[in-house]
């Protein structure tokens, strides 16, 4: 029985972090930011990290996103090490494995909304599904506005566009930077309520960062991140919603 | 700090990058204008330099003159000297000989030797007694003569002899003729030949004094003289060097280089303009939040202008040094290769002109682009630049179109043209190096049609047969072929039956030691059966004239495809720049570093196309009516497509291109994404 639950386990396991760290700097001006930080994501989970500024939290989802290079350990995506790819397969990896969600939205500007939500397709030269692009336009309310610009939209409906964009390619997991960081409290509630949804009907595995404790209501599991070390406060929040 | 503008500093050292980019472009447009002014300065002052020791320091000259019109003349206070000179032979066709050699017979007063620096005393003093003569040094050197000795000179009546008071240089074309000189003062020389002298050969030199409006007081003089127009005549090649011609044609290319000059300075300006622009507007989001913090619209005006005074503090004077240097080191090129002419070159000349056109152009060029950027600036809403949209370089209006396009290509297209005013400022700068370039060619079809090069078989010195002597004997050929001195020797085929029926013949030599002895040795050789011709000082003359005329002309190019270059590179690293934080996150979202480089070569590929198509489109009308001006109207040929000159600079603007996209590629490569974008 063990046996099984453990391949069950495997089966379901997303992302693997083992042993962590990143220091920056040397000598005196050397700076732990993450201390052999290990933890593991499940398929569909969706998980808040939590921390003051200057915990550490950021530089965990850079190394996760592999925007960052870690100093020792790894990280293993659906049974990949990450920093065992050349620079460009990790780079084709990304696109195709890891959506991102800025705090700051990082449209681009010369694309429309739906162009930018299909750019990670685009950049794969890969036709997008049309009745994937209508659903998910669909799900974010953003149908009216398809062929409108970034700058003829509104800080949420930005923010709506990229969750979109990170959601088109059904990635393996969805790494979101405090991504209600730049909205009022009314457009903050949309866009959690959107990646909830996306965790639950699309079973999409994702990791946010936030330092808002009102956020975390809604998610399954909870890391706390202090001084580069991860603590993990359960998922007990999840197992009401179950 | 003590003052908000004390940022200025503080910025410029947080934005290195930026900030020496701009820096740089004001440094190199600064330095090619002031460098193209003041080689064409320069370029002036050497052909006047060169007019001086060919033609004379003289300005004007009068024929027929009256003893009073000439005291009149001498009295003009803008008139620095009046110079006599009558000439006897000068076509060595009188019969005037020295021991059977052809000579021509000078009179002139002792001011001829200021106005003709080419003619050099070597030895003695001026005759200034009746019945003295000075003679050229091949006849010194012939006869063996000395200061104070007598030269008899045989006439169609008689014999007259001169007491020998010193000696003076051959010119060119007495060397070439191989005929001797006797120069006397002007009353010996009326004393003696007044009436065998032709009324064209008695002239009146006149030279003005510094700065004075020539044509003006010309007109004057011939007014109160009562002086026909036709009897005078200017010194043309040094007139048109001091701008002072009246020559409809040299007026006309006075036309031309003016409107290669305003070309000049509106390119300049356009690098400066682009660049102040590119650079405020990656600043959008921090002049924002100036205003955030409570900057008025005034003051952040006053920051922008201030900041662009800063940099011209410094980039200024390091543009206007660079040009100085290079103009010293063409000049002192001009004086190695040919030193007797470029003698009077200051070697360590500065041109006024250079460095006023580029302190003027670039201060004011800084100043005024930094207007539209300022106001720019002061009108960024805080609001826009907190938002996360402020680093949205140009407007955008329309979506790029991803349908028909790799993503990445069609994006680099939307990058280029997407804003039509970046477009068509950038196209713009591109087209006006070819403009340029098309212009400048022109130089060189000016100095093939109007200076006549030296042809590979020129020769140095020649022998000719004349009627009496008969053909060249194989023995002379022979002995000349096996002398180590000499380089080549030519038969020339052009020999042509004489009208008594004995053939003429030519022994053209090149020698490989230009030494008087050697000449001295092959004269010997050739003993004085043979006409001998001595084409040294001529070959020289020549040389001179086209070096220092390709020196500036293929000068001035160079320094045009280095604009074109600069102009490029700056360019596509300037817009790759200021979209560094949208490469970031693309990389973010997992675009290659493959794919950015498709992105730029995009972007790169349409200002080039843009730009080659409107610099032709604009260029080659323009290159066709400076050709007709120049060249059509004065020499006949007809305009063809420079297609060398288009290769050229298309060749140096795809290079140019290519080389542009490295430096960006490889920042790219090396861009921390985390850092770009601020996560």
């Amino acid at each position: 029985m063990e046996g099984l639950g453990r391949r069950i386990r495997d089966v379901m396991e997303i992302m693997r972090v083992e042993n962590l760290c990143k220091t920056y700097g040397r000598g005196d001006v050397k700076v732990e930011a993450l201390k052999h930080v290990s933890f593991t994501l499940q398929k569909g989970e969706f998980a808040a990290v939590i921390g003051e500024s200057g915990s550490g939290k950021s530089t965990l989802l850079n190394c996760i996103g592999a925007l960052d290079e870690p100093t020792s350990g790894r990280i293993l995506i659906d049974g990949q090490d990450l920093f065992a790819m050349a620079e460009e397969e990790r780079t084709i990896f990304r696109r195709r494995n890891i959506g991102f969600i800025f705090q700051s939205f990082h449209l681009i500007p010369e694309l429309n909304v739906e162009q930018n939500m299909i750019f990670p397709l685009l950049l794969d030269y890969k036709k997008p599904d049309n009745s994937q692009v209508e659903e998910i336009l669909e799900v974010l309310g953003l149908q009216e506005r398809r062929r409108h610009l970034p700058g003829q939209l509104s800080g949420g409906q930005q923010q709506r566009v990229a969750i979109g964009r990170a959601l088109i390619t059904k990635p393996k997991i969805i790494l979101a930077d405090e991504p209600t960081g730049n909205l009022d409290r009314r457009n903050s509630q949309d866009v959690m309520e959107l990646l909830t949804k996306a965790s639950r009907q699309f079973q999409q595995t994702i990791l946010m960062i936030t330092h808002n404790p009102n956020l975390i209501t809604g998610v399954d599991r909870v890391m706390q991140v202090s001084d580069g070390s991860v603590n993990d406060l359960g998922g007990n929040v999840n197992e009401k919603l179950s | 700090m003590k003052n908000y503008l004390d940022l200025i500093p503080i910025s410029a050292k947080v934005h290195r990058r930026q900030t020496r980019m701009t820096r740089w472009c004001i440094i190199i447009s600064v330095f090619l204008i002031s460098a193209i002014f003041g080689m064409a300065d320069m370029f002036l002052q050497s052909q006047k330099n060169l007019a001086v020791m060919t033609d004379g320091a003289w300005h004007v000259m009068f024929r027929e003159l009256d003893e009073e019109q000439m005291t009149l003349l001498a009295a003009r206070p803008e008139v620095k000297t009046v110079t006599r000179y009558a000439v006897t032979n000068y076509r060595l066709d009188m019969g005037y000989e020295i021991s059977g050699v052809q000579t021509v017979l000078c009179g002139f007063d002792e001011s001829f030797f200021e106005i003709y620096p080419g003619a050099r005393l070597l030895e003695g003093s001026f005759p200034k007694e009746a019945g003295e003569a000075i003679v050229t040094e091949s006849l010194r050197d012939r006869e063996g003569l000395g200061v104070g000795d007598r030269v008899e000179v045989t006439t169609p009546d008689g014999s007259l002899s001169f007491e020998v008071s010193g000696f003076v240089e051959d010119t060119s074309m007495l060397l070439k003729t191989d005929a001797f000189g006797v120069f006397m003062n002007i009353d010996t020389y009326m004393s003696c030949f007044r009436d065998v002298t032709l009324k064209e050969d008695i002239a009146y030199y006149v030279e003005f004094v510094p700065h004075c409006r020539i044509q003006k007081a010309i007109l004057d003089i011939c007014e109160k003289l009562h002086i026909p127009e036709d009897m005078v005549s200017e010194n043309a090649k040094l007139m048109g060097s001091m701008m002072q011609s009246s020559d409809n044609y040299i007026l006309r290319l006075y036309l031309i280089a003016f409107i290669l000059a305003v070309l000049v300075a509106v390119s300049g300006m356009m690098m400066i303009w682009g660049s102040m622009n590119s650079n405020v507007a990656q600043r959008t989001e921090f002049f924002g939040m100036l205003r955030c913090l409570g900057a008025t619209g005034k003051q952040v005006r006053r920051y922008v202008r201030m900041e662009a005074a800063s940099w011209c503090l410094k980039a200024i004077p390091t543009g206007l040094l660079g040009s100085v240097v290079m103009v010293w080191g063409l000049c002192r090129m001009l004086q190695v290769v040919t030193p007797t002419w470029f003698r009077e070159m200051p070697a360590w000349g500065i041109s006024w002109l250079g460095l006023g056109a580029g302190l003027l152009i670039g201060l004011m060029t800084v100043l005024l682009a930094s207007r539209t950027p300022a106001r720019k600036a002061s009108q960024v809403s805080p609001l826009t630049a907190v938002s996360g949209n402020a680093d949205t370089v140009f407007a955008v209006k329309k979506a790029a179109n991803t349908r028909r396009m790799h993503v990445e290509t069609a994006l680099g297209l939307h990058h280029a043209a997407g804003s039509r005013k970046n477009l068509i400022l950038l196209t713009s700068s591109f087209a006006f190096s070819i403009i340029l370039f098309l212009g400048f060619g022109i130089g060189v079809d000016f100095m093939k049609h109007a200076i006549v090069s030296l042809r590979p078989d020129t020769p140095d010195v020649s022998i000719v047969s004349g009627e009496e002597a008969g053909v060249i004997s194989d023995s002379l050929i022979a002995a000349l072929e096996e002398n180590p001195n000499i380089k080549r020797v030519f038969i020339r085929d052009s020999s042509k039956e004489m009208q008594d029926g004995t053939e003429n013949m030519v022994l053209d030599i090149q020698l490989q030691d230009l030494s008087d002895e050697v000449v001295e040795e092959i004269r010997s050789m050739a003993g004085d059966a043979y006409q001998f011709s001595d084409s040294r000082a001529n070959n020289r003359e020549t040389r001179a004239v086209y070096f220092s005329f390709a020196l500036f002309v293929y000068g001035f190019l160079a320094v045009v495809a280095l604009i074109a270059s600069f102009n490029i590179i700056n360019s596509i690293s300037m817009s790759v720049a200021a979209r560094m934080r949208q490469y970031g996150a693309m990389r973010a979202i997992g675009i290659s570093v493959r794919q950015l480089q498709k992105m730029i070569a995009a972007e790169t590929f349409a200002y080039l196309a843009g730009g080659l198509a409107e610099g032709l489109f604009l260029g080659l009308p323009i290159h066709y009516y400076l050709y007709r001006w120049a060249i059509t109207e004065r020499w006949g040929d007809m305009w063809s497509l420079p297609l060398g000159e288009c290769m050229v600079i298309g060749a140096v603007m795809i290079v140019s291109a290519l080389a542009a996209m490295t430096g960006p590629v490889q920042r790219i490569r090396g861009m921390s994404v985390v850092e770009t974008i601020g996560i």
